[in-house]
Order: C-alpha cells, then structure tokens, then sequence
C-alpha cells in the first residue's frame, strides 16, 4: 500500500520550493499550506478520562464475551485513522469496560483485550452492553489507542440507548460529569427479533499527528 | 467527581466482609469521642496533635478536638466544594483543595488564608513537605503541579503518561515527590529540577494509597492488585510485597516511627460498601491489628503523636472517631 510520508502541509512547501507549484494570490506559501491543510483535517477523537480500572498486559482477543454471559450482544467496529484520514494500520487498540452488573473484572481480564486489527486500520470485537457501574453516569467503553508518530488517544465510547440520555443525548449527554464531548455518544444500531437482539457501534478513532 | 480517587483525605469509603488471614490480629476498636454534626460528612483528616477536620455537605469544613470534642473552628466556602482536606505544620495549619482549583491555606488557630493558589484543575489530592516549602496538587489532568509555598509560584508541571493522579507522597527531606498514575505507574521526581528519577512500571493495576518511609528510602504502595508494595525509592524497583487480601487499597498511612503502616481496604465494584482496615508491621510484613466489620465505612484515618491509629465514621448526626492500639 501507498504511504505518504509528508503532511500535505509538508507536500505543498515542497511542491513551492522546487517549482512544481506556483500560485496566484498574495499569501505566502506557509499561509496556503495551512489553509490546504487544515481544509482536509478530520478533527482527532476527543480524548476522555483513563479512570481506576486499567490493568497492563490484557490478552489480544476479538470475542470479550464468552457463552452465558449476561447482557445484550454488542458488536464495537470502526478504523483507525490519522487526521488526514489514512488508516493506521500499525495502531494498537485497547479496550476495557463493565460487565452487564457494571462491575469491573479487576483479579482476570473478562471484558478487558487488546484488539488484532484487520488491515487499513479496521477494528472490530463482539463483547456486551456494559453495565453502569455504581460511581459513575453512564454506560462506557474505555479505549486506549496507540500509533507510531501519534499522539495516544485515550477516550471512552458512549451509547446513545443510554437510559441516561432518556432518547436526547444532545441534550442530557452533561448528565455524566466525566462526559465531556457530544462525540463520543454514538448511535446504537439494533437488529434481530427480541430474543436475538444484538447491538453494533460504529466508533472512528481518529489520532493526532505528534 | 472521579469515581475512585481516594486517598486518606478524600475518602468515600465502602467496602466488602473480608477474610483475612491474620484472625488473631483482630481488635475491637475503640471509641474515642462522638461529636454532634448534624449533617453528613464525607471525609475527615486528623493532625498528629490531636485534631479533627471534617468536610460536610454543605461546604463546610469542621474542625474539632478530639481530647474534649470541643470546636475550633467552622470555615464556609459557600458555593465551592471542597475536594481536599488535610493539617499541616503538626495541625497548626490546614490545606484545602476546591473544586473550583484553588488551593488555601489557613490557620486553624485564627481562621486567616495564610495562601491562596490557582491550581487550575480542582485539586483531587494535594500534599506539603514537611519543611513547608513545596506543595504538590494534582486533578484529573496528566500533570502534577509543583509549588514553591514561599513565593506561591509553580515551579514545576510533572508529567505522567497517561492518566490522572491517584497519589501523592514527599520523601520525608522534600527532596523527592512520588506519584501514583492510573496508567498504573508510579513516577518518582526530582523536586529541584522536575526531572524524573526512576518509573515503577511492574504494577499492572493503580496505587491508590503512597507513603514514604521516616527514612525516605522506601515508599510503600497500597494497590489496586489488593497487596502492599514497598518500594526501593532510588531504585524504583519493588523489594517485597505485603500479602494481597480480597479487596483493593484504597489509602495508605505510615506511622510516625515508620513501624507500621494503616492501609483501607474496599471492593472497586462496590464504591459505598464497607472499609477494612489493616495495621501491618512494616518490619515483619504481618498484621498487627484489624478492624473488618461489615458496617464499618470509615471516611478518614491516620496516626496521632501518641502512637494511635484513628479512623472516623459518620451517620449524618454524628461523627465518631476510633482507634485501633
């Protein structure tokens, strides 16, 4: 796969300096470059707390949710991406979240991987709505997600099913203190007859260039 | 609000029946005084020389006696909520941290704000040198802000790597701050030149509770992995560990003579449930005494000069203060 390797930013001060760009207006080169560049940025993943409950070394697994387990199926896909847009396909994704009770496995990894990803960037698991833990707000999955020349992004993914959000989250999504972006609420995709409902997110995890 | 920051200051306490190994250890706590608040109070501090400072509901900070009970004093900060609360210079000074990023000082004796600092992010846990020259406060942010009390200039934003601050400890000399991460590490600091000694990486889950030892050589780590680490401070490298019970460390306070250490345990899931507390001899690594029942939810403890070791409880009428001899 084609790699770019220069910001277009960089590509255009280049293009300028050796000929092969020319233009007609009165700003100086690093003016349009910024304006180029800044006219084809995807705005990052806003960031959001790490919280208590990270733990090192989680195993590297697609399925979170086992056999028996309670709760609604959920499916978490999306890319990795940088600002420009390109997958990331050297990122590395963790996730961690609540049981269906809302409780944290803290002594094993149940609900706690680190996520192969599947080329260009894609990401997927299959795990279950979390539950909402006694302290905070709302239902939350915490993602850490890293990436050579990256800027680590360290964010929570929220579901706009949320009881909390009583069907408005732009309006009640500041009923959690901790929830900080409107971004992060995503919407929630249900299929399946009542006994095989399953829910699926799309979460874009797009990362800041360092 | 975080959802588990805790530290001796800061505790909503709770917890879970625990069995400990040590059944011998267990003793009936003692009630040393119950004062009449009349509204709840979420966490306490104590001073070595015998005080009591509560945080109530309504903003409000108490601060009581424990030989008679008697009230020094009652501070309001009106609509601000206090986040922190802790006695300094052996209890003739308390220092509070607010929600809204102050942090004050007063003088307990007159009420007067000796200092007021822009901490910028509300402060979840703040600690002073025992010389009183550096104050270190940290919120939810990556950084540690490092203060230099005489000219109330910050002297040095420490960064951690990913996550908020759990904890804070100064090495007894001022020399050396520690502070515990949610990203699981604890980073060990310079306070001269801000630059960072040593990372302890090992730990797989946060230390809520840091401590150092009278003599500044080793830091003692109450974990989220349910044990007690202590920790070569020059080295950054964890000497030995105190057996892990059936819950996390929450807070952690070393003894005056640095013999044992107090450590507060809690369910993570069960962020209002009961509180065991441990004394442990830090030289023997065994439990020296307990307090393990069920409806125990301690909201602060520490140690006083007489050797004691004090935690308080609270109905919404009344605070109580025990001690474990």
């Amino acid at each position: 796969m084609l790699k770019y390797h220069l910001s277009r930013r960089e590509l255009i001060e280049k293009c300028a300096a050796l000929g092969v760009v020319v233009t007609a207006t009165s700003l100086p080169i690093s003016a349009i470059a910024r304006i180029w560049d800044e006219s084809e940025l995807r705005r990052p993943t806003p960031p959001n707390d790490l919280g208590p409950f990270y733990k090192k070394r989680s195993p590297q697994a697609r399925e979170l949710r086992a056999a028996g387990d309670a709760g609604l199926p959920l499916t978490v896909k999306g890319r990795v991406l940088d600002t420009r847009g390109e997958g990331l396909e050297d990122a590395k994704v963790e996730v961690w979240h609540a049981d269906h009770f809302g409780k944290y496995d803290i002594e094993g990894y149940r609900f706690r991987a680190q996520i192969p990803l599947e080329g260009k960037g894609a990401y997927s698991f299959d795990s279950v709505m979390p539950g909402h833990y006694p302290a905070r707000v709302c239902q939350h999955v915490h993602f850490l997600v890293s990436a050579p020349g990256h800027k680590t992004l360290v964010t929570q993914l929220y579901f706009a099913t949320d009881p909390v959000f009583e069907g408005d989250p732009d309006k009640n999504f500041t009923r959690d203190p901790l929830l900080t972006s409107r971004e992060l609420v995503r919407p929630v995709v249900l299929t399946g007859d009542p006994k095989t409902m399953r829910a699926a997110v799309n979460f874009e995890l797009c990362l800041e260039r360092l | 609000m975080k959802h588990f920051r805790v530290s001796f200051a800061g505790l909503v306490l709770a917890g879970i029946l625990l069995t400990f190994p040590f059944a011998s250890a267990a003793s009936e706590p003692k009630l040393e005084i119950k004062i009449a608040v009349n509204e709840e109070v979420s966490f306490t501090a104590f001073s070595p020389d015998g005080k009591i400072a509560g945080v109530l509901k309504s903003n409000k900070i108490g601060i009581w006696s424990l030989a008679d009970g008697r009230q020094i004093r009652m501070v309001e900060f009106g609509a601000e909520r206090p986040e922190f609360v802790d006695f300094l210079d052996n209890g003739t000074q308390l220092v509070v941290g607010l929600r809204n990023g102050k942090i004050e000082l007063h003088d307990v004796e007159t009420g007067k704000i000796l200092r007021s600092l822009d901490n910028g992010v509300p402060p979840g846990v703040v600690r002073v040198s025992r010389d009183g020259k550096l104050l270190a406060a940290a919120g939810g942010d990556r950084e540690v802000h490092l203060w230099d009390l005489a000219t109330a200039k910050l002297v040095h934003q420490l960064g951690l790597e990913l996550g908020g601050a759990a904890d804070l400890a100064f090495s007894p000399d001022g020399a050396t701050l520690a502070g515990s991460s949610e990203d699981t590490n604890i980073y060990v600091w310079d306070t001269r030149t801000g630059v960072v000694k040593n990372v302890v990486r090992e730990l797989l889950l946060t230390t809520f509770g840091l401590a150092f030892a009278p003599d500044g050589k080793w830091l003692y780590g109450g974990s989220g992995d349910y044990a007690i680490h202590v920790i070569d401070a020059g080295s950054g490298k964890i000497a030995k560990s105190f057996p892990a019970q059936k819950a996390p460390v929450i807070a952690l306070a070393i003894s005056p003579d640095g013999k044992s250490v107090m450590a507060v345990y809690r369910d993570a899931n069960e962020p209002h449930g009961n509180t065991p507390i441990l004394l442990w001899s830090t030289e023997s690594g065994q439990v020296l005494r307990k307090s393990d029942s069920p409806e125990l939810r301690a909201n602060g403890g520490g140690f006083l000069s007489d050797g004691r070791m004090v935690y308080s409880t609270a109905n919404g009428n009344e605070l109580r203060v025990w001690s474990l001899r």
